[in-house]
């Protein structure tokens, strides 16, 4: 009988050619929203690869100075700079996530290069990125997580409004409920073929588009958390065709079934999200960097004003590199590393206050998420892409972290004023981006997909009490 | 007074009406009898301008309907199967809106007095038309017709789906209304109503009015043989 | 005739339920979005102003130090943040807030909001403009497609146009009705803005607000209207309601998200912004200047030699030390002369790509009113691109100047010592930044094709359906 319903709605759907356009509709966004994924992402790859072929050309060549240097073959005068540890810079990249291209999310907004010398200074790590047109910015890429979490619900809906109020009005549900069958049977059966057209095409056309499209090589990752992907997507689409299934079952007209569904659609996709950034905005607001750049300032001023006496006192408090000294650093130079470090200890605890306020606004947006299939699928895809702010805080904590190792292996030679030994070059850190781990990120994103699924058996659940009380004559006169 | 001359419409090779001539005057009512497809529907969509017509003539007191639209349908009223109205506003409410849409203002007492006419029972009025039956539904159409001082009524199958009592009801108002001097077009399926309320009597067949002739020239049982026999022709 | 419909169809709009219901979520939405708009706006001019306060009393109190120090030490310039922000916080979010002025660079303004709160996505931005430009076209869609479609569907149309009633004149009073019903929904607003405006302490975020607010209120009613007249006019073209709502959702779909994302990324590969590191390699080369290709090193010894040869000349003596100005600063501020066409000529590419882009997508506004509001709301509620070039630009004028300023000072006073200690009360005669945004007479020359674009976009619809009206025979 369900065979026969299942056979029977297929034929329908060929005919009406609406399963056709439908799926014409999901391959064209589908490609395009990876093409312009993918045409990002390789940008991003090409800017990483020639960011870390410069840095390690520098540093291979300021090796090679340094070694003739000490070697004799070359003199001061010849290189300048060879093994001054204020000059030599560390670097840390973030590449692209393994799924970036996918996923975009607000990855095109974050710095993805920490540039750390001794004499720069903290705020600076990450500075003079912000080059792209903000309007641009704003209205962000045309990326597949924006098909899935926008387009996908409104498709499914689409199709499956009028499962049972078509037939109604055309007057050929009397016809088919007259025959052994409920109406819950004939309505499951359709959204269900409907549905599953839908997220047919949709994961078929992701993934030949991927596999077609994604920039090479692929990260060994990519796969696997494609396969993640899926399943959330799986259970985001499920929990859409659960509430046509609700709506339908309250058995509308189809008018009042599309008006219902298209105000589900905008409550659950861009209002409930909309009022989780707002509320988590209002509770924990975005921390202001104001307070952090006056009082960074006002710090600099302090310690400007001690000046050289911080130089004699450090030189006191160390006195073992008395042994060393030279003069291949100014004095104003270490004051002025001296002078940074007061500074940065003064803004520790506002930097902190900062961090903790952006923690405390994140958790709470993340624990509202879970009331919002729309926001957690979203945030779930970032996650999966690598383009999560997670991960982006994660590259932040290492690149702080490589700075505090930097300027411990470069402040003795550079407090004695003497430049670095070939020995202390070549040890000093040259840490990679670690990308987060799959298990990780399959702990983050995995819970989502039974909490999706919940709030699909809600769904369900509604739906099965509307259809026992399913009247199949005429509702309203 | 209603006149068609030489009325037709076609779409593409159909003939859909076929050169009617057909008269009405004041105080007459003219049954239009006939099956399905027969173009009863057609020669009112003609009458009120709602589609364009194919050759003739179709004249409302004189005045042709597609020279002067504004003018013959300020002479008119229409009646349809089903008097659809808006169904959250109040059946004064409606009858206020679509008498003001045809020039004329109503106050509260003469839609009052319109309902009473019409034979609506007080208080009916104000009640919102969504609860209302179908003859109350008819009722407000001829309200609405009275109101606007039709000098033609033009009805299509008004009498379908009424009980036996509304259906009297609606004929008896619509012989008053007929009395003062109101020209009457009615498609209808119903042989013994048409008997009943019609001074005249067309029966039409593939868009041909095929007999044309007074009610009082033949009694019940003849009209119904006449019909038939035209039917199986 | 036009009053008895429009009376009628406000009547049932009215007794809608469902429409009663969203009218109010509408308001809400609305009235909460203000409110928090005005709130965050209200606080970011009030942080504004103690921080620049602040920024100027730690430039004062440097102490005695070296003026080049000082013009490293350099400034801080906030950007202004205007009333009509509460509005429309447009690009705000990903916009830098501050630029730090300092010797011997033009920087980006920085630290953009949108980077420092946690991960809400992109559509995540509640704000009076959103629900104006999305929401509310949505709920005239729902309030508006069944007018024609829906009279035929149920056969009050053909009773209407028996009694002599004309479609032109149903179709006007229809959106009479459906404006009505939008104005009664915008008055709130209109209302708060009204009262914020008259109680707002004159100087503080107001640079010629009021009139800033009107033109955005003309577009927003141009825009909205359009949306109202194009229901009607699918409603009168549709064979039934819910082809006429399918299409008018779709037709949402489109004007509203599809196309302003879709040309916003052909713009991006039709002129591409340079990345981060091209932009500032293309400075490092000194692309623009009269030694581009040149390292910076070799620039600076080049000019060094060309500027103590001319100095000893024009004084006639021998060495530097000799000479009546200090030679350090003068050469200060002939490289920071040398180096302003090359950042000229950088950011001038810079915002001519940006505008190029907002160009192609103002192109594709033809098909996206959405494109020519978000541009004219945006630009006169000063948080759109050109506002942030706008400050940019007046910013980098002072950093010139005040970095003059100290050089001559130390040039003057430092005459004849290798190294120049200023006395802490020099730093007072130094200039300030003060910026005022550009008039909105300025920023409305910019938007006048958006608005043209508005116009055509409201009138041509409801043109259109009365044009289509008077011939139609809505019953056939």
């Amino acid at each position: 009988m369900l065979g026969t319903l299942i056979r029977h709605d297929l034929r329908l759907l060929v005919r009406e050619r609406s399963a056709l356009l439908v799926a014409v509709l999901i391959v064209a966004a589908v490609v395009y929203a990876v093409w312009s994924g993918s045409s990002w992402k390789a940008v991003q790859l090409a800017e990483f690869d020639a960011a870390r072929a410069e840095y390690e050309g520098l540093i291979a060549a300021e090796l090679s100075s340094l070694q003739a240097l000490r070697r004799g073959e070359l003199t001061i005068a010849d290189v300048p700079s060879a093994g001054l540890p204020h000059t030599v810079q560390a670097q840390l990249l973030q590449p692209p996530g393994p799924l970036a291209e996918l996923a975009i999310g607000e990855a095109d907004l974050r710095p993805t290069r920490a540039t750390i010398t001794a004499t720069g200074r903290a705020q600076d790590m990450f500075r003079f990125y912000e080059v792209e047109n903000p309007a641009l910015l704003a209205l962000g890429r045309f990326d597949l997580a924006f098909v899935i979490v926008y387009l996908v619900p409104l498709l499914i809906l689409g199709m499956s409004y009028n499962v049972l109020s078509s037939d109604r009005e055309s007057g050929a549900l009397g016809l088919l409920l007259s025959q052994p069958l409920t109406a819950a049977q004939v309505a499951w059966a359709r959204i269900g073929v409907r549905s599953a057209l839908v997220v047919g095409v949709l994961l078929a056309s992701i993934l030949v588009a991927w596999l077609a499209l994604t920039p090479r090589p692929i990260d060994p990752q990519a796969l696997p958390r494609l396969g993640l992907w899926m399943l959330v997507v799986l259970a985001y689409c499920t929990f859409w065709a659960c509430v046509a299934a609700c709506v339908v079952a309250r058995n509308g007209s189809s008018d009042s079934n599309a008006l219902t569904l298209l105000l589900t659609w905008a409550t659950l996709t861009l209002l409930l999200p909309a009022t989780i950034a707002l509320l988590a905005q209002s509770v924990s607001p975005t921390p202001s960097r104001l307070e952090y750049i006056t009082t960074a300032r006002a710090a600099e001023n302090a310690a400007n004003a001690q000046g050289g006496e911080l130089l004699q006192g450090y030189l006191l408090d160390h006195p073992e590199i008395e042994a060393t000294r030279e003069d291949a650093v100014a004095p104003f130079v270490q004051t002025f590393v001296l002078v940074q470090q007061r500074v940065e200890a003064a803004v520790q605890p506002v930097s902190q206050r900062f961090e903790g306020r952006l923690d405390r606004q994140q958790r709470i947006a993340g624990a509202l998420a879970w009331v919002s299939p729309a926001s957690l699928t979203q945030s779930a895809l970032a996650e999966l892409a690598g383009s999560s702010l997670a991960r982006h805080r994660r590259f932040e904590a290492d690149a702080r972290q490589l700075r505090r190792d930097w300027l411990t292996a470069v402040e003795s030679p550079l407090m004695a004023g003497r430049r670095l030994s070939v020995d202390e070059f070549e040890a000093l850190p040259r840490p990679q981006f670690s990308e987060v781990t799959l298990g990780r990120v399959a702990s983050v994103v995995v819970p989502s997909i039974p909490m999706l699924l919940l709030f699909a058996g809600l769904a369900l659940a509604l739906a099965r009490t509307a259809f026992r009380r399913f009247v199949a004559g005429s509702t309203s006169p | 007074m209603l006149e068609a001359i030489d009325l037709t419409k076609r779409y593409g090779d159909i003939v859909a009406l076929d050169q009617l001539n057909l008269k009405v005057g004041p105080g007459e009512i003219c049954c239009l009898l006939g099956a399905n497809g027969a173009g009863k529907t057609t020669t009112i969509q003609l009458f009120l301008d709602f589609i364009p017509r194919s050759g003739g003539v179709a004249r409302i007191c004189g005045h042709d309907v597609v020279e002067e639209p504004v003018k013959t349908k300020s002479l008119l009223a229409y009646i349809p199967e089903v008097v659809n109205l808006y169904g959250s506003l109040s059946g004064r409410e409606n009858l206020e809106y679509f008498s003001e849409i045809a020039g004329v203002r109503l106050a509260r007492p003469q839609s009052d007095e319109l309902g009473a006419r019409a034979g609506l029972q007080e208080g009916v009025l104000d009640r919102p038309v969504s609860s209302y039956s179908k003859g109350m539904r008819q009722k407000i159409g001829i309200a609405i017709a009275l109101a606007k001082g039709a000098r033609v009524l033009i009805m299509d199958e008004p009498l379908s789906g009424l009980d036996p009592k509304a259906a009297n009801e609606f004929s008896t108002l619509l012989k008053d209304v007929a009395a003062e001097g109101v020209a009457a077009l009615m498609a209808t399926h119903d042989v013994f109503r048409a008997k009943e309320v019609g001074s005249h009597i067309g029966i039409m067949k593939r868009g041909r009015l095929v007999d044309h002739l007074p009610t009082s020239d033949i009694d019940h049982a003849d009209l119904e043989q006449l019909y038939l026999k035209h039917m199986h022709d | 005739m036009i009053a008895a419909v429009a009376r009628k169809e406000f009547l049932e709009i009215v007794r809608d339920g469902r429409l009663r219901w969203l009218a109010i979520a509408c308001v809400i939405l609305v009235v909460v979005s203000a409110a928090s708009g005005l709130q965050v706006t209200l606080t970011q001019i009030r942080d504004q102003n103690i921080a620049s306060q602040v920024d100027r009393e730690n430039f004062l109190a440097q102490g005695a130090k070296n003026p080049h120090a000082a013009a490293h030490f350099g400034q801080y310039a906030f950007r202004p943040v205007l009333l009509p922000a509460a509005i429309d916080p447009g690009v705000n979010a990903y916009m830098g807030s501050m630029v730090w002025l300092e010797a011997h660079r033009q920087n980006l303004p920085e630290f953009r909001p949108a980077e420092d709160g946690a991960d809400f996505g992109r559509a995540a931005r509640l704000s009076v403009a959103w629900a104006l430009q999305f929401i509310m076209p949505l709920f005239i869609i729902v309030m508006t497609s069944a007018a024609v479609a829906g009279e035929r569907e149920r056969g009050t149309l053909a009773l209407a146009l028996s009694q002599g009633l004309r479609l032109p004149a149903m179709l006007l009073g229809k959106a009479l009705a459906s404006v009505g019903v939008l104005l009664a929904l915008l008055l709130p607003l209109a209302l708060l803005a009204t009262i914020v405006f008259a109680i707002a302490v004159p100087g503080t975020g107001m640079h010629g607000s009021g009139q800033r607010l009107g033109w955005m209120a003309l577009g927003y009613l141009l825009y909205l209207v359009g949306f109202a007249g194009l229901a009607l006019l699918v409603s009168l073209l549709a064979p039934n309601r819910r082809n006429a709502f399918f299409a008018l959702v779709s037709l949402w779909l489109l004007v509203t998200v599809a196309v302003p994302r879709v040309a916003a990324d052909m713009a991006a590969t039709a002129h591409p912004t340079p990345t981060p590191t091209e932009f500032w390699a293309a400075i490092r080369r000194g692309e623009g200047g009269a030694m581009a290709g040149v390292s910076a090193a070799e620039r600076t010894a080049t000019v060094r030699a060309e500027l103590a040869t001319e100095l000893l000349e024009r004084y006639e003596v021998e060495r530097v030390q000799d000479l009546p100005v200090n030679f350090t600063a003068v050469l200060l501020q002939r490289l920071e002369e040398k180096d302003a066409p090359v950042f000229d000529h950088n950011y001038a590419r810079l915002w001519e790509t940006y505008d190029r882009q907002r160009r192609y997508q103002q192109r594709a506004a033809v098909f996206s009113p959405a494109i020519a509001i978000r541009g004219l709301s945006g630009g006169m509620a000063g948080t759109d691109p050109f506002a942030q070039q706008h400050f940019s630009a007046a910013a980098e004028q002072h950093r010139r100047s005040f970095i003059t300023e100290l050089n001559t000072l130390q040039a003057v006073e430092g005459a004849g010592r290798a190294f120049y200690v200023a006395p802490a009360d020099s730093w007072a005669d130094i200039g300030l930044f003060s910026y005022d945004p550009p008039p909105a007479s300025e920023v409305l020359s910019r938007h006048r094709g958006d608005l043209w674009l508005l116009l055509a976009w409201a009138l041509l619809p409801l043109g259109l359906a009365h044009l289509l009206a008077r011939r139609a025979r809505p019953l056939s």
